[in-house]
């Protein structure tokens, strides 16, 4: 196991170093000097050429990619043009709210889709299946920018259940605060959580169902499934005992890969219901111009993803001896 | 296609009508947007500020003149969608086009040829796939400008990577087939041996893979014309977006284009599901 950990942890250095240069080279290859974006229409060329001079952006670009790590390990990445503040402090500042937010998709995902996948292989060729297509289907192609906004038009302004924008009292003092017998909070946070939470949760939700009904139906070919079966095993047991935990293998591997879009995901999610975490920053830097804060954002949400994909890849190595070892 | 594909094709074709529906529904769309100049519809940039927000035709208030209504500044919502479809259809079929052209051979030639090549491919795939497509689509129309041959550009070089690693493992087990162990004992060269006998086995997963992403490229560009990345002036994303503000009383403004969108991007989903049911019919054994 040491060794697969080992091993893992060297290929997510090398990912990571490779996405500091990829984020890095389309900072330095992009038409027109960095600076020109700070002296604006008024700066003169001696302008810039101090400038260049001060962000050491007159050095070769070798030395300035490593000033670019050296910095970045010590968690500089820039100052953002729009707040005049330290890009990694703004975003860092953001993050409980979108980790908030992604861990409940990720919840609500999980607990509505995998129901869904084994009903749908349980029942096929009937009403419930053609019906799980459908909504399925209808997940994987929705916009979740339009998704959110019709959530918003038909339960915010017309039904009036839940807020249109902005983010409640953090969902782990609802929830402490529930056990003293006080809901309001918990109730406040999940009037501003709900629609977010399901709009960037949908796409997921809507593939993992269909991963999930069509991994079961693969496992349920095996001989192990016709064997359980012919011993006289109800069905529904030798689906839920014995094909889903098979089956379990290749949907972790899957969706741990699709964690990434997620949060990406949360870039526009965010953008549309005003949520106050890293993919609204992102969303307002990318519409305000702000270069440093955007890039900032695109390499920690990256390396977060990758951080993501290496914690899913461990817990293979634990379920899988078999992954280990190949 | 062989002659059992084609008639398992025209069989599932016959038994759905949901399938019938999105290929006329597809059909429909491509016709109009390829139209579009030559249709009877008015400008989609003319202004008329006496006549903003105006409801679709089965509300209060509607003109024969503009059935689906008029956006903040008056401008008719109906040729607004038909020229709409113009930018989804371009880069969706574009961004596959160019991953398509770049991932085949990519994906046939290095796992054939194997290597450090092959390895350093691999890796670099990894670097790419551990940043959201979104992100990097964002990032890149950041640095190099909004325009749309760079968003079809990346796009199609991000969805590169899904073609050369759903071949790769493809041409892997193909290789060590007889037959190809036969043409290679009998003389011949690796470019004839992977045109010959690998390239059509890989055909399959080719139509399928690329009929699954015309539809995500087009949510991914709806997404980014929505962020306003990809400086069209007439897209079905960016409709959406500038029809947020006048969600609380004008909610066709935002539901309309978003719905061409979604239908669309329906339609070619289940077009793919219908394509990959034909072409592999593991999928469609279990026990029952």
């Amino acid at each position: 196991m040491l060794r697969y950990i080992v091993r893992r942890a060297l290929n997510i250095i090398i990912v990571l170093f490779g996405m500091t240069l990829f984020v890095f080279l389309l900072l330095h290859l992009a038409p027109g000097s960095p600076v020109y974006r700070l002296v604006g229409e008024l700066g003169t060329a001696a302008d810039i050429a101090e400038l260049e001079r001060q962000f050491g952006l007159d050095q070769p670009l070798p030395v300035q990619y490593l000033r670019f790590i050296t910095d970045a390990v010590q968690g500089d990445l820039g100052t953002s043009v729009i707040y005049r503040t330290s890009a990694s402090s703004l975003l860092f500042d953001r993050l409980p709210a979108t980790i908030e937010l992604t861990l409940t998709a990720t919840f609500i995902t999980i607990l509505v889709a995998v129901p869904i996948g084994i009903l749908m292989s349980i029942r096929r060729g009937t009403w419930v299946e053609h019906l799980g297509t459908l909504v399925t289907i209808s997940g994987v192609s929705i916009p979740s920018f339009w998704l959110g906004i019709m959530l918003i038009i038909i339960f915010s302004v017309e039904l009036g259940w839940f807020a249109t924008s902005g983010k409640g009292p953090p969902l782990t003092d609802g929830i402490v605060l529930l056990f003293y017998g006080e809901p309001q909070s918990l109730l406040e946070t999940a009037r501003r959580l709900a629609l977010p939470a399901v709009t960037l949760s949908a796409f997921q939700m809507a593939f993992l169902s269909r991963l999930t009904r069509s991994s079961i139906l693969e496992e349920l070919g095996q001989n192990y499934v016709l064997a359980a079966r012919a011993r006289g095993l109800p069905r529904f047991l030798v689906i839920t005992k014995h094909a889903l935990r098979n089956a379990l293998l290749p949907i972790l591997t899957v969706f741990g890969l699709e964690l990434g879009s997620l949060i990406g995901g949360a870039v526009i999610t965010e953008g549309v219901f005003a949520w106050p975490g890293v993919g609204q920053l992102i969303f307002q830097a990318v519409s305000g111009r702000d270069y440093p804060l955007a890039q900032a954002g695109i390499l920690i949400v990256g390396t977060f993803v990758v951080l993501t994909s290496f914690l899913v890849d461990l817990t293979y190595g634990l379920v899988d001896p078999r992954i280990r070892y190949s | 296609m062989s002659g059992r594909e084609l008639d398992k094709a025209r069989r599932l074709f016959s038994e759905s009508r949901v399938l019938q529906a999105c290929v006329t529904f597809l059909l429909l769309v491509v016709a109009l947007a390829i139209a579009a100049p030559l249709l009877p519809i008015l400008d989609p940039t003319a202004q008329d500020l006496s006549r903003v927000l105006r409801p679709p035709f089965w509300m209060a208030g509607a003109t024969s003149e503009h059935p689906f209504g008029t956006d903040y500044l008056g401008r008719d919502l109906l040729s607004r969608m038909i020229w709409g479809s113009r930018v989804s259809l371009t880069v969706g079929v574009g961004a596959v086009a160019v991953a398509a052209l770049i991932g085949v051979p990519l994906g046939i030639i290095a796992p054939y040829v194997g290597g450090r090549a092959d390895e350093l491919i691999m890796r670099s795939f990894d670097v790419i796939l551990s940043i959201p497509n979104l992100l990097i689509a964002i990032a890149v129309l950041l640095a190099l400008g909004a325009s749309l041959p760079v968003l079809i550009l990346v796009l199609g070089l991000r969805s590169t990577v899904w073609y050369a690693r759903t071949l790769r493992a493809k041409v892997l087990s193909v290789r060590e087939e007889q037959y190809v162990k036969a043409a290679r004992a009998a003389g011949l060269g690796p470019v004839r041996i992977m045109a010959q006998h690998i390239l059509p086995n890989t055909i399959a997963p080719i139509i399928v893979l690329s009929t699954i992403y015309i539809g995500l490229m087009i949510v991914v560009e709806s997404g980014l014309s929505f962020l306003g990345l990809t400086k069209v002036q007439i897209s079905w994303g960016f409709m959406v977006a500038e029809s947020r503000e006048y969600i609380a009383t004008s909610w066709w403004t935002a539901a309309f284009p978003g719905l061409c969108i979604y239908l669309t991007v329906v339609s070619v989903n289940i077009l793919g599901d219908f394509v990959r049911d034909v072409f592999d019919p593991r999928l469609q054994a279990g026990f029952e």
